[in-house]
């Protein structure tokens, strides 16, 4: 027996497979992670808008994009919670979308303009709620983060799925290749749900997602809370599904850096540098730290993954694939947005000035006392000559010794500022004030334990000490602070 | 009519964009009385006992 099987999307275009008829998937191997299916249909050849086309249908694009999993991840046995079954329902209801929820994975339909839409009919739909599914199996922490761009990982996790799960089928790959030998145009397989977005097309015409998504784009990483909120079809705005748009890229990217680096271009070389992406991508996933730069996070992860497993073969190529779109991953990362400030950006070229509110933003993210001072000037990197925030930072040093009470020593953190979506943001990192203040701590402690300090008294030093000039900090009274400050070096521990 | 409270203020200003945003989308909202999500909504906004309104995950979608 066989079934009817759309491999990509019902509206992915006439250089996608069509409908074909094929063997059904067999069933999942007891000790491996399945599906709950409902609503069975007996097997067959069934026409697109049937009910036994659709389940057959979702249920082979689900299985397809496991089988995509496990050939770059290995075999998969539990769901998120250690279910081994998640409910696969093709359709539950009437709406524009489908769900993963951690109990079960829903498709709907929707009649338009006389045209009935079924997201469980799509494999890219389905290929992208299974990759939720497995993505939260893998890294249920990411559930509740609450930063856009580990929203936007997911999604575009999704479509990563939806992208390898097509390249794993191999009609997919060749006619891929027949339509762009390089992968570098637009195609069936870097776009993902277009049957959906045809459907919202015609509802709403000049909605964000009337455009499929694209992972072939020439997206440049900015800072998500300097994007507008609406945009037209496809536009790149501050969405968790349309900013995903700019990880996906790097991902599709590096799959077609890897294939032009293959000796010959062939399916089977598609195949293979589709699956070395995708394993680094799952490694990248797994161990990528949670911060509001998830992007840059889940790169470097990869780019670790890949020293690791790889001897680092392809470090170049997932460190362009990310730069291509504005996300850096070495030492240029330097000069990446990290946080966006209150105000306009400082204009290049001219002297360095900060709005005030810029500055006052500043302040507080920086967590600045209101006796620390913020100085401006700039600082030459590569090249280019960056404003420079110097936070002066008071720390108290009470804690340190009791006669060091009432006395603080300054360090000066310097914040490079840049701009990103032509609002002023904070390049690099931002600066972590715990840190710092353990870094004086341990230092000013250091200095005690060596009498390095002039304290009041010198209950620590020895006779032979105070013959020998071991002092190289002293406490300065000024403007009613008490500071303490370096008078000397010298050679001597 | 009881004064509809806003969102608690989340720990930063990543988190707090990211909430804005969800809002902004339709995708955090309150159930509907017959408890289900709005359609596109992934968060569910609820009020814990001190009346802090929070933006809690229930699902992922494939659209925005």
């Amino acid at each position: 027996m066989s079934i009817n099987f759309i491999p990509n999307d019902p509206s992915a275009g006439s250089t996608a497979p069509a409908l074909r008829v094929q063997a059904r998937h067999a069933n999942r191997p007891a000790a491996r992670a399945d599906f709950t299916l409902s609503n069975t249909s007996a097997e067959g050849v069934a026409a697109p808008g049937t009910a036994r086309f659709l389940f057959w249908q979702c249920r082979e694009a689900a299985m397809a994009a496991l089988d995509a999993w496990e050939a770059v991840a290995g075999n998969f046995t539990r769901w998120q919670g250690n279910r081994r079954a998640l409910a696969l329902r093709q359709d539950a209801g009437v709406d524009l979308n489908a769900y993963y929820d951690r109990s079960s994975f829903s498709f709907f339909h929707q009649a338009v303009s006389g045209t009935t839409y079924y997201s469980g009919a799509s494999t890219d739909v389905v290929a992208h709620e299974v990759g939720h599914g497995l993505l939260d199996a893998t890294r249920p922490d990411l559930w509740d983060a609450a930063f856009l761009e580990t929203g936007a990982f997911h999604e575009a996790f999704g479509d990563c799925m939806a992208v390898l799960t097509a390249l794993q089928d191999r009609d997919s790959r060749i006619k891929l290749l027949a339509a762009t030998a390089t992968l570098n145009k637009r195609n069936f397989v870097e776009a993902t749900a277009e049957n959906l977005s045809e459907a919202i097309r015609r509802l709403v015409p000049d909605h964000n997602a009337a455009e499929p998504r694209h992972a072939f784009n020439t997206f440049q990483f900015q800072l998500p809370e300097t994007l507008p909120t609406t945009g037209g079809p496809g536009a790149l705005i501050n969405e968790v599904h349309s900013f995903g748009m700019l990880f996906s890229a790097c991902f599709y990217d590096l799959i077609a850096l890897l294939f032009a680096a293959q000796p010959a271009k062939t399916e089977a070389t598609l195949l293979t540098s589709a699956r070395t992406a995708g394993a680094l991508l799952v490694a990248g996933a797994r161990t990528a730290l949670i911060t509001p730069r998830f992007f840059q996070s889940v790169g470097r992860a990869m780019t670790l993954a890949d020293d690791e497993r790889n001897a680092g073969r392809n470090r170049d190529a997932i460190r362009a694939a990310f730069q291509q779109h504005g996300i850096m991953l070495g030492s240029n990362a330097l000069l990446a947005p990290a946080a966006v400030l209150e105000g306009s950006a400082p204009a290049p070229g001219r002297a360095a000035a900060l709005k005030p509110s810029t500055r006052r933003d500043l302040a507080r993210r920086l967590r600045a006392a209101p006796r620390d001072r913020l100085t401006l000037g700039h600082a030459d990197i590569g090249g280019r000559r960056i404003p420079c925030v110097l936070h002066h930072r008071r720390i108290s040093l009470a804690a340190i010794h009791r006669r060091l009470r009432g006395v603080s020593a300054v360090a000066t953190v310097p914040v490079l500022i840049g701009e990103s979506g032509g609002r002023p943001a904070i390049l690099g990192e931002l600066p972590e004030p715990t840190a710092t203040e353990r870094e004086v701590h341990a230092f000013v402690e250091s200095l005690v334990d060596n009498g390095q300090v002039e304290l009041d008294d010198t209950e620590t030093e020895s006779e032979a000490d105070r013959t020998v000039a071991r002092v190289t900090h002293r406490i300065r009274s000024a403007g009613g602070q008490k500071t303490l400050r370096r008078v000397r070096f010298h050679a001597r521990t | 009519m009881a004064k509809q409270r806003k969102p608690a203020a989340p720990q930063s200003p990543e988190e707090k964009a990211f909430v804005d945003s969800l809002i902004a989308h339709g995708q955090a909202a309150k159930r509907l009385p017959d408890g289900t999500l709005p359609p596109g909504a992934t968060h569910e906004l609820v009020e814990d006992e001190a009346g802090v309104v929070r933006a809690v995950r229930r699902r992922f979608n494939g659209l925005s």
